[in-house]
């Protein structure tokens, strides 16, 4: 450093020399380079200082606002994510729902749904009933029992009252074969004498024996005809019960 | 309001909120990645705050374009260093014709004070507080030497005399300062 000192060019700096102290200065500023560096160097020197703080507060507030800003994306949930938790929602009541539907499913469940067989009954005194049929209404079993020998192949109505009350008497064997050998004869006689009770009571019959395979496809078969008279009794529910029905019986 | 002292945190953090993510864009644009992002934003930044307190923000340029050129130049500047492709440097060779003076030269200004503050953080811990008290906080050396726990105004203005002579003394003894110094002096 020269003879001025670094407190006169500090004072010199902040306007704090007398008029006569300044225009001495100035004046070795203009004949000394050296003086202008120092000058210089004492200017660089003081906003290296100042601008030392700006940076400790500037990268400090980055920080901050880095951190806040890693915080907020973690926070926010884009519309995909909501979109993934409704389908693991909605899968989840689907398992809950397969669960329920798998664990109360069962035969007798199923069995019970079906309507007992009802024969037609007019108003008035026109009704003349046969004998099976008188005792299918008082649901005399024994008395049906010792006419079935006395019935004859023949009597399609008959016959498929006896199919009914081996419904209700729990043989259900019998009932198939009675039905299957009337399915046949309407066939055959190009007939269709309670064919549609016939399709609604084998699958009756044929749950009460496990034997679900056949029941579903006698199911779909209903459930592809609209204008089936039992159409309305079933669902897509009842398949998926039989199928359920099926694969416990498989476990 | 940047230059007001109690203010100064919430304008620097309104400008990193306002501004970051369109200063980060341009980064990653231009084959950045969000590190590169962060480095050159915190330069940016400062760069901003020095040309504030020299005058040279123009009032009728908008705060974001200013901080775009100044952050356009800075990453410019990193990509030439990096002489990663010809291909890249041909590409910003345009751009760097436009650069603004103003924003060039307190770029390259900002070079030689983040020099100096690197000789800053060499002085002692007491010098560097009495040297930002003084010159960042602005407060009166009454309030300082009350602060630091000084006998005296006189013992803590030799102390402060002392302390800024070895920072000056530091930087006269830097070729890279040096150098710079004498442009600067020679533009004058």
């Amino acid at each position: 450093m020269n003879n001025i000192d670094l407190e006169t060019l500090e004072a010199y700096l902040d306007g704090k020399l007398a008029s006569e102290e300044k225009i001495l200065l100035e004046n070795s500023l203009k004949e000394d380079a050296s003086l202008r560096e120092e000058l210089e160097l004492l200017k660089l020197s003081r906003e290296a200082i100042a601008m030392n703080s700006w940076a400790e507060l500037i990268s400090g507030t980055q920080k901050s606002f880095l951190k806040e800003r890693k915080k907020a994306d973690s926070k926010a949930t884009p519309l995909w994510s909501w979109a993934r938790r409704i389908a693991a929602g909605l899968s989840f009541l689907l398992v809950v729902a397969t669960v329920v539907l798998f664990v109360t499913t069962s035969q007798n469940s199923m069995v019970e749904n079906f309507y007992s067989y009802q024969i037609p009954v007019m108003r008035g005194d026109q009704n003349t009933f046969s004998q099976i049929q008188d005792a299918y209404l008082n649901q005399d079993y024994e008395l049906l029992e010792s006419l079935r020998s006395q019935v004859s192949q023949s009597d399609l109505e008959s016959q498929f009252i006896l199919a009914m009350a081996d419904i209700e008497n729990k043989k259900p064997a019998s009932a198939e074969i009675i039905l299957k050998d009337l399915e046949t004869r309407n066939s055959q006689l190009e007939e269709s004498v309670f064919s549609e009770e016939i399709d609604y009571y084998l699958i009756q019959s044929l749950l009460q024996q496990e034997k679900y395979d056949e029941a579903e496809l006698r199911l779909e078969k209903i459930l592809q005809d609209p204008s089936h008279r039992y159409f309305k009794n079933f669902t897509k529910s009842d398949l998926w019960k039989i199928r359920i029905l099926k694969l416990k019986k498989g476990l | 309001m940047i230059l007001t002292k109690n203010r100064q945190n919430m304008a620097i953090t309104l400008l990193y909120r306002q501004y970051y993510g369109v200063l980060e864009n341009y980064i990653l644009q231009n084959s950045g990645s969000s590190d590169d992002a962060a480095d050159i934003i915190q330069e940016v930044m400062l760069i901003f705050v020095q040309m504030i307190s020299e005058g040279k923000f123009r009032a009728e340029s908008s705060i974001k374009s200013f901080l775009y050129s100044i952050c356009r130049n800075l990453w410019i500047t990193e990509l030439r260093k990096r002489k990663s492709s010809a291909a890249r440097h041909e590409k910003y060779e345009e751009s760097t014709e436009k650069v603004d003076s103003d924003v060039s030269e307190s770029i390259a200004k900002t070079e030689s004070l983040k020099y100096i503050m690197g000789l800053f953080q060499e002085l002692g811990d007491k010098c560097k507080q009495i040297l930002q008290l003084f010159y960042y906080e602005e407060l009166p050396m009454k309030e300082i030497c009350e602060k630091l726990d000084f006998s005296s105004e006189q013992v803590l203005r030799n102390k402060k005399y002392k302390c800024l002579k070895s920072l000056i003394e530091k930087t006269q003894a830097s070729p890279q300062v040096y150098q710079n110094l004498q442009k600067a002096l020679r533009h004058e």
